[in-house]
């Protein structure tokens, strides 16, 4: 069937008045490479929800401890091992206000809170009877026995019921708990996550300038240079990472700044390799070529021509390599050879809560989260961000 | 016309020594480009076309070298001037274009911006002035709406317009010579004549010489005023297009312009290809390097390279073949 029946206007069919620049004029909307690499990324669920933590950890870490009562260094011996979940209990002992406590199920001490799970302190055992396995607490009449002959340690009344609780709160003085010499665990864990991103930063920055620029050197001088180069770098590949850092500890001493020296020192070989395979592609480009026919000189090349395209592998490698920055980091503080005490890092606080894995394996929880989720966030993120940055997975 | 040559190019030879031994690209190849005209250099792939000019810019790859031979631009000696005084002459005296356009513009800088960094290199002129020229140059090469284009990226143009952009590129400086290595090729053909046309356009209202380097016999008949034909890394016939589009005098021209189809043929003609192909420059010929494919070849072809004959009918027209020796059999020269 033919659509003879489209009726067109009679002026329609007179000749067309066009300009002659319309005939060669590209109509369709185009976006830059950077509109359209960040229009990927936003798409890649993952990629966001890494960059998301990312921020949250980064703001957390720089302005957490300035608002929080406690310090990283603070001890108090009378709160150690605290849960940040308490089972409250409830007594009025026939007194006008009852009290509140919940019991340490690690050294079966009681402590007094309000009804909101905010500490107040130690409660003292009227007597404590070894022979029978049990400490005898008063609240004015009422009488409660924690008895811990048999585990695990149970909270009994006058009459030997036992009690029931009054319900579970989070810990409001200590959100995250303390650990065994009663330090807030919440801002240690903030002030490892500064050294483990000052770390992270550092080592990512000396890469990026080292490694670009050694691998752009030899990538693009080739030949010898290139030869000799990548030997060097193949000699430093090959050093065992932690025996570097001991020995750079005999030198300089302090375990942060010599983590930080073995990292940025040893750490660029990969990113040199990478921009080295770069260049070495990107140099018999025609567009770099053109560019030396046009009398740009060797600088010029290289950092308005080549390093630009070489970004998008650049940026990759930076973000995966700050999880293993990271990890570096932590595992060098967790077999002792990271920060000093008191300072924490991710790595000291994993060490410190295996220590009293038995009593209180909740501990190792939190610098076990942080440091795994950090790293899944990066990863993520890298991923997300080679995904979107390579024109040829676009769909 | 001035007496001097623009470029004056004399017993050039290039090698590339690779790990299977010294490939020879260029051998002893003469030839002048006076100002103002477009000389055009066919040949098949490998005849070292390409290779010559970039000799001429000294931009040969690591394992190649000039071996012997002078390239005089205005006097001066190009092959020994230093690194330093020939970079100030790329992109100011001497530009080029490339084949491909789509690879020949970086893609993470905008067209304006690469065209500005040439101009302020050579110029030293402001950034607002280099600008400023690069929208008449934008113009000038029919880019519509120049000014706002000047912003875009290269992957936001098509191929006929990319080469625009690289013609404005290397006119950026006003070079008193241009060389187009296959500017066409790779474009579809109605873009191909329109690029043509432009280059022509602007060599008559610039006044620049062209050396316009094509395996398209078309392209050179179009627009070049005088033509060299390269084989085997030598110039096999050179002179006035016209001339040697009526009067091929060469076997090898004879065999490229016979292998051209045409339109409109009274009777059903064949095309006629040049059997074999090209020597392997690894292992040149002893003799004229046409000889296995040509249908004349002689034993003095076989044995010994044959020197330049000048041709009467023209001033110029030169060929390189022992067909034209004095002593050769007369009979066999009418047979293409």
């Amino acid at each position: 069937m033919s659509d003879v029946n489209i009726s067109v206007s009679k002026e329609k069919w007179a000749k067309a008045n066009l300009d002659t620049g319309e005939a060669e004029y590209i109509a369709a909307p185009s976006l830059t490479y950077w509109q359209d690499v960040r229009q990927r990324l936003w798409q890649n669920k993952p990629a966001m929800a890494g960059l998301t933590f990312i921020i949250l950890l980064v703001g957390a870490a720089i302005l957490g401890p300035l608002v929080t009562p406690h310090t990283y260094y603070e001890q108090d011996l009378k709160l150690s091992n605290i849960a940040p979940i308490l089972e409250l209990y409830e007594v009025d002992g026939g007194q006008e206000t009852p009290t509140y406590f919940f019991m340490n199920s690690g050294n079966f001490k009681l402590y007094e809170t309000d009804e909101h799970g905010t500490l107040k302190s130690i409660l003292r055992a009227k007597k404590k009877d070894l022979l029978k396995k049990r400490h005898l607490y008063e609240f004015g009449a009422d009488q409660v026995y924690v008895d811990f002959s048999q585990l695990p340690a149970r909270l009994l009344d006058g009459e030997g019921n036992e009690l029931s609780t009054y319900g579970t709160k989070w810990n409001q003085t200590y959100w995250f708990g303390t650990d065994s010499l009663g330090r807030d665990v919440l801002v240690r864990q903030l002030y490892g996550a500064r050294i483990s991103l000052t770390v992270a930063f550092i080592a990512t920055l000396v890469n990026f300038f080292i490694g670009i620029f050694y691998g752009g050197i030899s990538g693009y001088f080739g030949g010898n240079v290139d030869n000799v180069m990548m030997r060097i770098v193949e000699v430093i590949a090959t050093i065992p990472l932690t025996l570097y850092v001991i020995l750079m500890m005999v030198v300089l001493q302090s375990g942060f700044i010599s983590i930080i020296v073995a990292i940025g020192t040893v750490f660029w070989v990969d990113m040199a390799r990478i921009v080295r395979g770069q260049m070495l592609t990107l140099k018999n480009q025609d567009y770099v070529d053109a560019a030396k026919t046009m009398g740009a000189g060797t600088w010029r090349i290289l950092t308005r021509h080549l390093l630009p395209n070489t970004i998008g592998p650049i940026l990759v490698t930076l973000t995966l390599l700050i999880p293993s920055a990271i990890f570096i980091e932590s595992f060098m503080s967790f077999i002792g050879l990271g920060v000093s005490v008191p300072m924490a890092s991710w790595g000291t606080l994993t060490s410190e809560a295996v220590e009293t894995l038995r009593a209180y394996p909740y501990q190792l929880f939190f610098p076990a989260a942080a440091i795994s989720l950090t790293m899944f966030a990066f990863n993520f993120l890298g991923d997300g961000l080679r995904d979107a940055l390579d024109p040829r997975l676009r769909k | 016309m001035s007496t001097q040559p623009l470029l004056e190019v004399r017993g050039l030879t290039t090698s590339f020594f690779t790990s299977r031994g010294e490939v020879q690209a260029v051998r002893g190849v003469n030839f002048d480009v006076l100002a103002g005209e477009i000389v055009g250099i066919v040949g098949e792939s490998g005849s070292g076309k390409s290779i010559t000019c970039m000799s001429i810019l000294r931009l040969l790859k690591s394992n190649g070298r000039v071996v012997q031979g002078h390239a005089k631009f205005e006097g001066a000696n190009l092959l020994e001037l230093s690194e330093h005084e020939m970079r100030k002459l790329r992109g100011d005296d001497i530009a080029m274009i490339f084949q491909d356009p789509m690879t020949s513009l970086n893609p993470t800088l905008t067209v304006g911006e690469q065209i500005i960094e040439t101009i302020i290199t050579h110029r030293g002129s402001s950034r607002k002035a280099a600008r400023q020229r690069v929208v008449e140059l934008f113009e000038l090469v029919k880019i519509p709406e120049a000014a706002s284009r000047l912003s875009s990226y290269p992957h936001e143009f098509s191929g006929g317009m990319r080469q625009r952009v690289m013609i404005a590129m290397a006119l950026s400086c006003d070079p008193k010579l241009l060389i187009a290595d296959e500017p066409t090729t790779a474009l579809d053909v109605t873009i191909q004549r329109q690029i043509l046309l432009l280059l022509k356009e602007i060599q008559s209202r610039l006044g620049m010489a062209i050396i316009l380097i094509t395996h398209d016999l078309g392209v050179i008949a179009e627009v070049a005023d005088r033509i060299l034909v390269m084989y085997g890394g030598m110039v096999m016939e050179t002179g006035e297009v016209n001339t040697i589009f009526a009067a091929p005098t060469h076997p090898y021209t004879q065999g490229l312009l016979a292998s051209v189809p045409k339109l409109r043929t009274a009777n059903k003609e064949r095309l006629r290809p040049i059997p074999g192909s090209p020597p392997d420059m690894l292992r040149p010929p002893i003799g004229c390097p046409f000889a296995p494919r040509c249908v004349h070849a002689m034993e003095i072809c076989v044995e010994q390279v044959p020197p330049t004959f000048d041709m009467a009918d023209q001033e110029l027209h030169q060929t390189k073949c022992w067909l034209h020796h004095p002593d050769a059999p007369k009979n066999s020269e009418d047979a293409a």
